[in-house]
């Protein structure tokens, strides 16, 4: 299906849900702790919404590390998923 | 006065604990009591000069040496101290100060600020604790040095605490919580990592690993995030214990905590307590962690639980009955102040009512059952339903809260169209509340019961309908 949502998509998607933020703010810049709406809750949110999106399983090093918009690329890329 | 006729609690007399570490730093810089005593010494003769006696001051209270030092000055040189968040609003801040007069803001950075006022605060209270961390409600419980010293000698009964354990900073200090690690461990001749970097974050984890931290401690809200992290797939061969308190668990997290404790082999302590005792009345021993993880256990060392009928107010005995849960014994308040009026009464509450209510076990565990207050709690941070009405108010519209944990419910009448978002928005930026846990309903009225009191069952069913639709 074309119209089926790039995995950028369904990612910049996934951060303006659980940190509910206008996806416009989603940049690849934008970092944990950096705004007030990415504390630690929206954190949990974010990890479990990626979890469910992607269908993927991440572990105790990729959530902590998971602490940029880039850095959940990479993190997701090594679980098989492409941007 | 001479060394001897001082009293002696657990912040006098730091130096008989010797070359032992008390604090550890994250730069790996170690402190040891004898260097802790010089520099709460130094700080002490810095506060004579700037606290005037009597008066209030305020410590924004960031987990850093030089506020440790700061706060166990404080309560030496006898000068009431009020702990407030770091991320306190300036709004926040603003109301606090004029409510109770503070004459002295301590910044986290050391800096002072004086503002003129001058008070007769009672020479008992030592220490002020806020009911509600972050939005800045002046109701806040006032506590005595033996309050502080009593709870910290309990807890230090109950927990297996060891002059060799390092405990990790991972509550706030502002927080009853966070401050009685703190103080137990002092009690003890302990030592306590300082360490500021959230739960959340790598640096957490390397410093819990690097500095072989021995005991872990959370609310609710962090076990929810353990378990997220998957914590029982890690080694960590120094980890001796768990503690949990600050609400009570789910299931599904009470099962992780079952978890986390045969996972490590180690025990895990669920507590219960309330900023009004200073922090803990009571435990679960671990051992029964496994049966009777729905209970808040028994009571700490010399305190004294019991049940009062609701309506009678006598004392209940037979199990399975439920009422009000009261607590007796040296680590309950002096009172709230909400205003500096109440700073220099002199009454003294002699039974603290919890506003939980609960039933005994015939084994003779308590159990939580339903809650009197209006107070809930959103991700283990307590809330009044009252303040957040009056905070409200800023709106202009007729407006009522009501609730459960993790779910707070505001009902407005009438407003703009986006009403609803300027409210969940304003709630999130001055009390950091996630939009996911605040429902805003539409009202074409606010729902009354006869007697002219607002009708919040009738609340709770609008909001149900609006979130299944």
């Amino acid at each position: 299906m074309s119209n089926e949502p790039t995995n950028n998509e369904k990612l910049i998607s996934s951060f303006a849900t659980s940190l509910v933020i206008p996806e416009s703010q989603v940049s690849e810049s934008l970092a944990y702790n950096t705004i007030n709406e990415w504390d630690s809750t929206a954190h949990m949110l974010l990890i479990a919404e990626l979890e469910n999106t992607f269908n993927v399983m991440l572990d105790t090093d990729d959530i902590i590390d998971l602490s940029s918009v880039n850095k959940a690329k990479e993190i997701l890329a090594k679980h098989g998923i492409t941007f | 006065m001479t060394d001897a006729a001082r009293p002696y609690t657990f912040v006098h007399r730091l130096d008989r604990f010797g070359e032992h570490p008390a604090y550890y730093l994250p730069s790996g810089e170690v402190i040891s009591y004898a260097y802790l005593e010089k520099l709460v010494e130094k700080k002490e003769k810095r506060l004579d000069e700037i606290i005037p006696v009597g008066s209030l001051s305020a410590l924004s209270f960031s987990t850093t040496l030089d506020n440790v030092v700061t706060y166990i000055a404080a309560l030496r040189l006898g000068r009431a101290l009020l702990l407030l968040s770091p991320r306190l609003s300036e709004e926040g801040r603003t109301r606090l100060l004029k409510k109770l007069k503070i004459a002295i803001f301590i910044n986290a950075d050391g800096t002072v600020v004086e503002t003129g006022y001058t008070q007769n605060v009672r020479r008992d209270c030592a220490l002020m604790l806020s009911t509600s961390g972050s939005s800045g409600s002046p109701k806040s419980v006032m506590l005595t040095l033996d309050n502080l010293h009593a709870n910290a000698c309990a807890i230090s009964q109950y927990l297996p605490i060891v002059n060799e354990d390092r405990a990790i900073t991972s509550l706030p200090l502002f927080y009853s919580y966070g401050l009685s690690i703190l103080n137990s461990h002092l009690y003890k001749g302990a030592s306590v990592l300082l360490t500021e970097a959230p739960v959340l974050s790598k640096l957490f984890w390397n410093q819990f690993s690097k500095f072989a931290i021995s005991s872990l401690s959370g609310v609710p809200f962090h076990y929810q995030l353990f378990r997220q992290l998957r914590l029982e797939r890690q080694a960590y061969p120094h980890l001796r214990y768990f503690t949990q308190a600050g609400g009570k668990l789910t299931q599904v997290q009470a099962d992780y905590v079952k978890t986390l404790s045969n996972q490590f082999k180690i025990p895990a302590f669920l507590m219960y307590g309330q900023t009004e005792a200073t922090a803990r009345i009571a435990y679960l021993p671990p051992h029964l962690l496994n049966t009777y993880s729905d209970c808040i256990g028994r009571v700490i060392p010399e305190g004294e639980l019991l049940i009062r009928d609701l309506d009678t107010n006598n004392k209940i005995t037979a199990p399975y009955v439920a009422g009000e849960l009261c607590y007796r014994g040296p680590n309950v308040m002096l009172g709230y102040a909400s205003c500096a009026r109440d700073l220099s009464l002199n009454e003294r509450v002699s039974e603290l009512r919890t506003g939980d209510i609960a039933e005994q076990l015939p084994n003779g565990l308590f159990r939580i059952v339903g809650r009197l207050s209006r107070m809930i709690k959103i991700q283990g941070q307590r809330l009044q339903l009252d303040d957040i009405e009056v905070i409200l108010c800023k709106f202009n519209v007729p407006l009522c809260c009501y609730g459960m944990d993790d779910l707070l419910i505001i009902g407005y009448v009438g407003g703009d169209n986006d009403l609803a978002e300027q409210i969940t928005h304003y709630l999130r930026e001055s009390l950091a509340i996630h939009p996911s846990f605040i429902k805003v309903v539409k009202l074409d009225s606010i729902p009354l019961l006869a007697n002219g009191k607002v009708n919040y069952q009738s609340l709770l069913l609008a909001a149900k309908e609006s979130l299944s639709c």
